[in-house]
């Protein structure tokens, strides 16, 4: 469609935290408001339960990426059609090939493929948790979309995971500059240092060296997340979202966005059951703007306004 | 624009960049106070990650930074106020050249007087080039001129008599 060759395509993955939390509605949405403005490729690779067919309308695909693994079949020839204009759709069901196994060169693999889908945005559902196939994945994308709801359970295993994915990457950076195994060694030895907070365990690693520090800073000058509050019922669980952000500015130093949040709406469930895509039944309503005004700030950077 | 780097930290310390305004800062400065001086579930979920200390040492750098905007656009404030008064001690009569003029001297961009007031940018072109034909009834185009003055910190009420006097007088030459 509008895809030029050569031109690169957008990845936004979302993935970790709790389930249930509406990843996979989320990204079902976003990936449809996003197909009225350029070819869309969304991959499930939930690794548990494959899942976002149904919140396109769709019965399970019947190809899928098991396919590309174990008969080398072509990524681009095992995305189907959604149904809707410019929207495809490649399953993951890797659950059933062990997905928990795939080793990092498949994975690596598997990556550059999807980069050559011809796509102007690829849109990533992975699943819960804090597994480090979901968060290698995650680190791959352009944009990285953490979803939460307004309520504890949800937003402890967000920052949980947040320092996870920051520890992984910054592993893997340190790995690269022949600091193997720094962040789990120190970390093994955080009470000898007093380490008891993600800040301590940063700036503990940061006088390590010079060189370290620099790889530190550089990694979290780099890094920054997207946080999409869904199941918003209130206007203080709007501003929830913000106080979020907030804290992992502060007491984390990673750069957080608030990039959007979506309303409740009994009729997601509804929509989902009836096999209709809530976006395309009920596109007028508070919950469809949401996700448009989050798809507008993901595409520019900008961030929820508070309005009080 | 340079200056505004000097305060960086502060801007930063509320989560602004570094082009926000006053009434930013003020907002900024409330929401925050409230994330971080009363318990929520975002902080809540934090756990152990934060010690009393740390949420009391982190209100008072807030506040801190508060003080310092507050001060540096109080400064910023009288800065231009002063600029006003020199520029304006000779000045009795406001028609749309001068306050083209004034804004120039004043180095204020004719787009961001259209975002702050929210006048529609071709109205104030209109105003600037006293193109009365193509301004709207008197009661609409004097609160834009009173907005446009006011942004200028000019005497608004001044500038708004003086415009819309040459205003009225040139709409009862097209009646005659």
């Amino acid at each position: 469609m509008n895809n030029t060759p050569g031109k690169e395509s957008v990845i936004m993955a979302v993935g970790g935290g709790k389930g249930g939390v509406g990843k996979s509605f989320v990204m079902a949405s976003l990936g449809m408001a996003l197909a009225r403005q350029g070819r869309v490729v969304m991959i499930d690779a939930d690794l548990g339960g494959a899942n976002l067919h149904h919140f396109l309308g769709l019965s399970r695909p019947g190809a899928s990426l098991t396919e590309f693994f174990e008969r080398k079949v072509p990524l681009a020839d095992l995305v189907v059609d959604s149904g809707i204009d410019n929207l495809g759709l490649l399953t993951g069901m890797l659950g059933t090939i062990g997905g928990e196994t795939i080793k990092h060169v498949q994975k690596l693999k598997l990556f550059s493929h999807i980069r050559q889908l011809e796509a102007d945005y690829i849109l990533i559902d992975l699943g819960a948790g804090t597994h480090f196939n979901t968060i290698d994945t995650l680190l791959l994308a352009d944009r990285m979309i953490i979803v939460i709801t307004p309520e504890i359970v949800s937003i402890e295993n967000m920052y949980n995971f947040l320092r996870n994915l920051f520890f992984r990457r910054l592993g893997s950076a340190l790995t690269a500059q022949g600091y193997r195994d720094l962040v789990l060694n120190t970390w093994r030895e955080r009470q000898e240092l007093g380490i008891t907070t993600f800040r301590d365990l940063v700036d503990s690693l940061k006088s390590v060296s010079g060189e370290v520090r620099q790889i530190i800073e550089q990694e979290l000058g780099d890094f920054s997340v997207h946080i999409v509050l869904n199941q918003a019922r209130t206007n203080q669980d709007i501003m929830t979202g913000n106080s979020v952000k907030s804290i992992c500015v502060k007491f984390f130093g990673i750069k957080a966005l608030y990039s959007g949040y979506v309303e409740y709406d009994e009729l997601v469930s509804r929509s989902v059951n009836q096999r209709t895509p809530y976006l395309q039944a009920y596109p007028a309503s508070r919950c469809a703007r949401g996700i448009e005004r989050l798809t507008a700030n993901l595409l520019s950077g900008q961030q929820v306004k508070i309005i009080r | 624009m340079k200056d505004r780097h000097l305060y960086k930290v502060h801007f930063e310390m509320l989560e602004l960049p570094i082009e926000a305004d006053f009434a930013e800062v003020h907002k900024a400065w409330l929401l925050l106070k409230e994330i971080y001086s009363t318990d929520s579930l975002a902080t809540i979920s934090l756990g152990d990650e934060v010690s009393e200390a740390d949420r009391q040492r982190l209100l008072a750098d807030i506040e801190a930074s508060y003080q310092a905007l507050t001060v540096f656009f109080h400064e910023r404030r009288h800065r231009v106020e002063d600029q006003v008064r020199n520029l304006t001690a000779d000045i009795s009569d406001y028609d749309g050249a001068t306050l083209k003029r004034l804004r120039e001297q004043l180095q204020v961009n004719l787009d961001d007087v259209a975002m702050a007031t929210r006048v529609p940018l071709r109205h104030l072109i209109n105003i600037e080039a006293d193109n009365y034909a193509c301004l709207p009834v008197p009661v609409y185009t004097r609160g834009f001129v009173v907005n446009f003055a006011r942004h200028l910190s000019l005497d608004a009420e001044k500038v708004a008599e003086s415009f819309m006097a040459k205003f009225r007088h040139w709409s009862e030459d097209q009646n005659n």
